[in-house]
């Protein structure tokens, strides 16, 4: 999934200069490669703030100016999707959707919203009991695309973002829970 | 600040500034086969190979070059011409502009001796950018390079 990601992102030239800590700590709103960084366990190794998950980075935004050492992904046997929603091969996404399955345990990221990656508010509770049925996993993916927040930029406006991650949450959620 | 590298196989020792971008040092150097595009890393027409990899020179730092081996075009002279007679078979070329790192993006795909499916040449080409030709005749004649020699 990782190298499918990775793979998308602009051309081989780009990527041949690009790293994967450079796209971490810069918190690119259009970054791929994030959305799909967080459906893994990921710990960044910071020279001065020490070690902090990457969920947490990118939301505390204090952490600045610091080196960001090495970065460690934990080995976890989960099912994933990863779709980047872009016009051209060479253009930034206009939306980014991750969603994963850990042993039941669903979780939906979705970037190039155009604001910076992010979760999907569900949790578990709130879910009903699988297996869910088509219209069950439809309606959840509608309820994350009406709950997470989307803005318009000239790639997309965010009437449009909202209507993709609801059909790509769904292929996603699909996908994991085969 | 001074560099000691290999470019076009001839080892040189360069005078750089340290925030110097590699396309800047080969002009100054009389290697003009290396475009200036974007200068953005977008359009590929800059691409230059360092240690057989291609990378966009606009955005390559001189001085990460130090100890490495740079190819542009001049250096790859014999098998740009086979590579420029596809492209001529095929009707591949228009203004030439993209040309020659067209050429070292293929010759460093060449290098990799995989056998690549029309998508994936695609997709490995994509960062080559040319506003002429709409890339059919293109891959096919760097289909027909690649399978030379096979």
């Amino acid at each position: 999934m990782l190298s499918k990601a990775a793979s998308q992102i602009m051309g081989v030239t780009l990527r041949n200069i690009a790293t994967v800590g450079g796209s971490v700590v810069s918190r690119f709103g259009f970054s791929d490669l994030l959305v799909a960084l967080l459906c893994f366990d990921v710990t960044l190794h910071f020279y001065h703030h020490g070690d902090i998950s990457l969920e947490n980075y990118l939301n505390d935004k204090t952490i600045k100016r610091d080196i960001l050492t090495s970065l460690s992904i934990s080995k976890q046997s989960l099912r994933a999707y990863f779709k980047k929603v872009a016009t051209t091969a060479l253009d930034y996404a206009i939306l980014a959707v991750g969603v994963c399955n850990q042993n039941g345990r669903i979780r939906i990221f979705v970037g190039s919203r155009p604001q910076i990656a992010t979760s999907a508010p569900i949790t578990l509770s709130n879910l009903p009991k699988a297996p869910w049925s088509d219209s069950q996993i439809d309606a959840i993916a509608k309820s994350v695309s009406k709950e997470i927040a989307f803005g318009d930029n000239f790639r997309a406006s965010k009437e449009y973002r909202e209507q993709l991650c609801h059909v790509y949450v769904k292929r996603g959620l699909k996908e994991v829970l085969k | 600040m001074k560099i000691k590298c290999l470019i076009n196989n001839e080892q040189k020792t360069i005078e750089i500034l340290p925030g110097e971008m590699l396309i800047d040092t080969l002009h100054k150097l009389n290697i003009t086969s290396v475009r200036r595009g974007c200068d953005t890393t977008s359009c590929g027409v800059c691409t230059v190979l360092v240690d057989m990899k291609v990378v966009p020179s606009c955005s390559y730092l001189s001085a990460r070059c130090d100890g490495k081996s740079i190819l542009t075009v001049e250096g790859i002279a014999e098998e740009a011409d086979k590579i420029a007679k596809h492209f001529g078979d095929e009707g591949a070329d228009q203004c030439g502009y993209c040309n020659p790192s067209m050429a070292l993006s293929v010759y460093a795909l060449k290098q990799t001796n995989a056998e690549l499916t029309d998508d994936q040449i695609r997709h490995e080409l994509v960062h080559n950018l040319c506003r002429c030709t709409g890339y059919v005749a293109q891959n096919e004649a760097v289909r027909r390079y690649l399978e030379e020699d096979r």
